[in-house]
């Protein structure tokens, strides 16, 4: 298995969202890995990250699932698309403890491929030492009910990303010897 | 420390080592990666069906400064548990010891980004499974080390015993810039 680095968006104050676009058809798959917060307080939930492929479309996002654990217990959850790949509690917000983030990777296996409909799956979450939003930890997936391949990404989240937080983009090579 | 690199793009190995009743120690990395990459493939040789790991940054290892929330299933049933304020971090729930089947070990693996920024608290992603043919733990926990110091030395043992032969671990930083 082969990384390269595609892009990244970070800064010293907070940023709107990180925009990839002319990705290259040539990885087998692409990971988002994100170091983030957000700046809207959820009252109780961690942040969310917020996925549109190639510059949106709002009918073929499909509903979304998630398993988290809270600390206490565990919930699976469902919810109908709201016109973007929603990855629920999977970085902190502006509840949380300050200069706590989280942190989540995404995977968007075989994104090129034009004759199938585009699958991702994160796991992501923040702990906040038992205090503030208390934090959880979350396995999401969602449905991208579109065959095209995926040549740009825009990565948002609730309100903003505070400052210092870092979203990269990576494209994943496999070995055409072991499929590893 | 720092031996026998290898890289893979933008996934680079810093280093590897194969463990036989030794723990690991990491000093002196490296500063210019984004994220680092952790992956233990291990069991304890304590006499115990099943135990921990500890791991913990720059020494930092008698203060309370460690946290997790953890989310686990044992093949019945799933749970959600949470540490605050540990010395050091657990993070091998379920690791193979000398009292269970031999031959089976653990598989984990520890994402710690933005290890070198100096501004926030370090953050950490970590799945973990071992499966004993009729019991075992699959975990996935989110955790804290509330320091905002750039993460020089992991240092990483069982909660009882060493690491048992045969166990492997390997350390990969990942970069955020062309190579």
């Amino acid at each position: 298995m082969t990384m390269t680095f595609l892009g990244s968006t970070t800064s010293g104050s907070s940023f709107s969202s990180a925009n990839f676009t002319s990705i290259p058809a040539t990885f087998t798959h692409l990971q988002l890995r994100i170091f983030g917060r957000a700046t809207f307080n959820n009252s109780g939930f961690n942040g969310s990250i917020y996925l549109t492929f190639n510059g949106g479309g709002t009918s073929d996002y499909g509903f979304r699932h998630a398993l988290n654990g809270n600390g206490s217990s565990v919930a699976s959850i469902s919810g109908s698309s709201t016109g973007v790949i929603h990855l629920t509690d999977t970085i902190s917000d502006a509840g949380s403890v300050a200069n706590v983030y989280g942190c989540v990777i995404i995977d968007i296996l075989d994104y090129a491929n034009t004759n199938k409909n585009k699958t991702v799956r994160a796991i992501g979450g923040a702990d906040n030492n038992g205090t503030a939003n208390f934090g959880k930890v979350t396995f999401n997936s969602q449905a991208w009910l579109n065959t095209a391949a995926i040549n740009a990404i825009l990565v948002g989240t609730d309100s903003q990303f505070a400052a210092n937080s870092h979203v990269a983009l990576y494209g994943i090579s496999t070995s055409e010897v072991t499929g590893a | 420390m720092l031996t026998n690199y290898g890289d893979f793009g933008a996934l680079q190995r810093i280093t590897y080592g194969t463990l036989s009743s030794t723990n690991i120690d990491i000093t002196n990395i490296p500063q210019t990666f984004q994220d680092l990459m952790l992956v233990l493939y291990a069991r304890t040789n304590a006499s115990v069906s099943t135990n921990s790991s500890i791991v913990y940054f720059n020494s930092d290892a008698n203060n309370t400064n460690y946290s997790r929330t953890n989310l686990q299933g044992n093949g019945s049933s799933a749970s959600s548990s949470r540490d605050t304020n540990y010395a050091q971090l657990y993070y091998t729930d379920g690791m193979p010891g000398a009292n269970t089947t031999s031959g089976i070990y653990l598989a984990s693996t520890i994402h710690i980004l933005n290890y070198a920024n100096t501004s926030t608290f370090k953050s950490l992603l970590i799945r973990s499974a071992a499966d004993l043919n009729g019991s075992g733990l699959t975990n996935l926990v989110a955790a804290t080390w509330r320091s905002t110091s750039a993460i020089n030395r992991i240092t990483s043992a069982p909660t009882s015993g060493q690491f048992a032969a045969g166990s492997t671990f390997a350390l990969y930083g990942v970069r955020a810039s062309a190579a």
